[in-house]
């Protein structure tokens, strides 16, 4: 499986890469009801969703670890299979592997994958660069922080080059002020090396200061309430007037707070 | 000095303390009771040291009657380990398996190895007895052990790999085994804490001549105790360096989990 | 809830009285004693057999329990902690364990010899052993001491396998061991069931040697002299019975060791019961003088030998039961 992203050339229409089309049912519950979305290549996607609505069966299933109950998610037109296709998942919870110093962690996909130890070694240094963990590749991840534990979880999604990157509400178990770092900062790697990006989540600011696109989830059983686009400038402006308007008209018009 | 030096010291130090406060309430107590059966910390030291140079009333000395039992226990052990793991292992993985098999194997592990012992007599043969004997204690708390590890291996752990698209054999050996490699750990020093504890048990069959427990059971048919007392602490101080061994070593592979502090 | 406690605190006690009450102490007549014994050791203390069976010290107005013990020295510790009043075992035992300073004195004798050196048939003599193991019931048992002084006499190692005499034949059979001691009748039903034959009887080894006694604790004899009394007289009209009525006793031994007859009767050609139940003194002298040199009885320990001897040995109520015949 060669490591590399999909090379555009020169089409000037946002080639759609990613169709989802899925509902999903455990036993009786029925979870996802009829989610049906695009994304483009290198659009930064969040879904928006209040808890509990399934918004990790999303992640899931459109990472391929989880089967719809109907429908199927594709890219490129194929059916997803991790075992085919180089997608990348970065978990709520601290994924770092314990028994792995963090420059073995990060190399995880890319040792799986069968790739040189040269390449493995240099774009394992790449990638911590990227996420600035310069000087912990020999820490274990119980002498880190949780914001550093997401920052090498975000280094081991991007160190394959996915096609795909799917973000389960990567920041929602770090403090405040950590998350305010770590949404400046996922911005800034987006910039360096451009993904394709479903980023899950619950908070609307986030949302809003992250996203090329929105779509709004409702409460279970979850059904597409409604998509916004968002065109403000990056790096965006949590205070700017324009920011708080088009947050406060998302948060009213899809009734997120009851 | 670091804390950690410091932190060292004083508890090696405590730990000498406490055992020369027993040691004084021993020596109290022994010469309060003047009792045979209660002898003094000299008697019980005289009684080691002819141990070790006279050796025992058929002049088996110590440190044979330990090279024996050390024999046994080990090859108990490592049977019991080479049982037990890949049978929790393999039961963990599939726990349908394991909960279609309990009704066979839960009931023979409230048997008591002793109970064992009539049947080890008459269908087993010399040193194979003591194997089964201490392979029977050792077995369940390894057995159990992994498996009960199996089924708390993190998912999330295996969904990174999954992701990656792992083959299942990454996921078993990559995955899955260093998960449960602590908790094996852990069954394995219990399990060797057990054999230990087993041997006399076992050496209560009789029919041979060497081993710790035998010379304690030799000693009682004599009634001598500061002799049983010398076998028993023997028997304890051993038991306890193996664990201590055990949890260094565990430390040293185990070194990237955390310390968990309580204050 | 208060009065629901009180009420439940009385009834307990009610209960609790009621249950002390019907534990009523032992009638006045009635003594309890606590009598030990040897695992199949029917053949060397048929008296005590004859005893038990027939009821003869409930008879003379004793609560009696029996404990039945695999070995000597496992009876010496029972008797050490103070659970046992007499005792029926091998003179050994008893004096190792006198030797440790416990409290026990030999009133009788039950029988001497009676044990035999059973072994594979590839040995045929006393050297052939040399380099074997014999199973023997314990190191503090009068067989292991009789081991030892084979050895002695020959000059040759013997290896000691200390076991439960139940387990010697099955050892022997699966050739763990080359051969084993024990008392009567467990040789002969090894010979019987043919896994070996005899090679030395005890007499061949020390002839009219003290095997097993009747014991009880010093104390007892010093402060409840009357007890012993009746005890021995008891004793002694048990060793007549057995003396007058040898068919009925062998039968009882037939039933409680599950032998066959004639294995029990060629096991007793072994083992001598004297009357009157004196033990043999001189012998009981050599064994000791054995036991200090085998270090199973401390040097230290005896000082003098006579001595030693007169303490354990109390012939007094055993003579005084006899002289009122």
């Amino acid at each position: 499986m060669e490591i590399g992203s999909f090379h555009r050339l020169g089409a000037k229409m946002a080639t759609q890469l990613v169709h989802v089309n899925i509902s999903k049912k455990y036993s009786n519950v029925e979870v996802l009801n009829n989610i049906a979305f695009n994304v483009e290549e290198n659009e930064f996607l969040v879904v928006v969703g209040p808890t509990g609505c399934g918004k990790t069966t999303l992640g899931n299933i459109l990472s391929g670890i989880e089967k719809p109950t109907s429908g199927q998610v594709t890219i490129r037109d194929e059916v997803i299979d991790p075992h085919i296709h180089n997608i990348s998942y970065v978990f709520q919870e601290p994924s770092c592997i314990p028994w792995y110093t963090m420059i073995q962690d990060v190399t995880m996909g890319l040792v799986i994958r069968g790739a040189a130890k040269e390449e493995v070694a240099k774009r394992g240094k790449e990638v911590i660069k990227l996420v600035d963990m310069v000087g912990f590749e020999d820490y274990y991840p119980w002498q880190i922080s949780g914001g550093m534990k997401q920052r090498v979880a975000i280094a081991r999604a991007y160190a394959t080059n996915p096609d795909f990157l799917i973000m389960d509400e990567p920041f929602g178990h770090l403090d405040a002020q950590t998350r305010y770092l770590m949404q400046i900062e996922i911005m800034r790697i987006w910039e360096q090396e451009k993904k394709t990006v479903v980023f899950i989540t619950n908070n609307i600011e986030e949302a809003v200061y992250l996203a090329s696109r929105i779509i709004v989830l409702s409460k279970l059983p979850a059904r597409m309430k409604c998509e916004y686009t968002i065109d403000l400038p990056r790096p965006r402006d949590l205070t700017d007037p324009q920011f708080l308007r088009t947050r406060a008209e998302i948060t009213k018009e899809c009734e997120i707070v009851e | 000095m670091t804390e950690k030096r410091k932190e060292l010291f004083k508890t090696v130090g405590y730990n000498i303390l406490s055992l020369i406060g027993v040691g004084i309430l021993w020596t109290l107590f022994s010469h309060w009771q003047h009792s045979p059966f209660f002898p003094t910390l000299t008697a019980i030291w005289k009684a080691f040291v002819g141990l070790v140079e006279h050796g025992d009333v058929e002049q088996i000395g110590l440190g044979a009657h330990i090279w024996a039992s050390l024999v046994r226990i080990f090859a108990g052990f490592a049977a019991a380990c080479l049982l037990g793991i890949p049978l929790g292992l393999a039961l963990g993985l599939k726990p349908k398996l394991y909960n279609r098999t309990r009704a066979i194997l839960e009931p023979v592990r409230f048997i008591p190895p002793i109970a064992w012992i009539p049947m080890a007599i008459v269908l087993l043969v010399g040193f194979s007895r003591y194997v089964f004997l201490i392979w029977l204690g050792a077995f369940f708390p390894i057995f159990i052990t992994t498996l009960m590890s199996v089924t708390r291996v993190n998912p999330i752990h295996v969904n990174v790999a999954k992701v990656f698209g792992a083959p299942r054999s990454y996921i078993i050996w990559k995955i899955v085994i260093p998960s449960v490699l602590p908790d094996i750990a852990t069954g394995m020093r219990v399990g060797l804490g057990i054999a230990w504890m087993c041997i006399v048990a076992a050496e209560m069959i009789g029919g041979e001549m060497m081993g710790v427990g035998r010379l304690i059971l030799k000693y009682a048919e004599l009634i001598r105790m500061p002799e049983i007392i010398v076998g028993m602490l023997v028997i304890g101080i051993i038991g306890f360096f193996m664990n201590e061994v055990f949890i260094i070593v565990e430390r040293w592979i185990f070194r990237w989990r955390s310390e968990v502090s309580i204050d | 809830m208060k009065r629901t406690a009180k009420w439940s605190v009385l009834a307990l006690a009610v209960t609790f009285a009621l249950i002390l009450g019907l534990q009523s102490p032992a009638n006045a007549q009635e003594k309890e004693i606590r009598f030990g014994y040897l695992v199949a050791d029917q053949l060397h203390s048929p008296a005590v057999m004859i005893m038990k069976e027939k009821k003869m010290l409930e008879a003379a107005g004793f609560k009696v329990a029996w404990r039945e013990f695999l070995a000597g020295s496992y009876l010496m510790q029972d008797f050490a902690s103070g659970q046992i009043d007499f005792g029926s075992l091998g003179a050994v035992p008893v004096l190792i364990t006198r030797g440790q300073g416990v409290d026990v004195v030999i009133l009788a004798s039950a029988n001497t010899e009676g044990s035999s050196i059973v072994v594979k048939d590839s040995i045929k003599t006393a050297k052939d052993l040399n380099g074997k193991s014999l199973g023997t019931p314990g190191i503090g048992s009068i067989q292991d001491a009789l081991v030892d002084m084979v050895a002695r006499k020959e000059n040759i190692k013997i290896l000691h396998k200390h076991m439960k005499v139940s387990d010697m034949p099955l050892f022997l059979k699966k050739g763990e061991i080359d051969g084993f001691i024990a008392w009567a009748p467990h040789p002969a039903r090894a010979v019987d069931l043919g896994y070996g034959h005899e090679l030395f009887t005890s007499h061949d080894l020390l002839p009219d040697h003290q095997c097993c006694v009747v014991v009880t604790k010093g104390a007892m004899l010093k402060n409840d002299p009357e007890t012993v009394k009746k005890v021995m007289n008891v004793y002694l009209r048990a060793c007549e019975w057995y003396q007058a009525n040898r068919d009925e006793a062998i039968a009882m031994m037939v039933q409680k060791t599950g032998m066959k007859e004639e294995v029990i009767r060629e096991a007793l050609k072994t083992v001598k019961n004297p009357f009157p139940p004196y033990c043999n003194v001189p012998s009981l002298k050599f064994q000791a003088e054995g036991l200090v040199e085998g270090g199973k009885i401390q040097k230290d320990v005896i000082t003098n030998m006579d001595d030693f001897i007169k303490q354990t040995y109390h012939p007094e109520i055993l003579e005084t039961a006899l002289e009122k015949k």
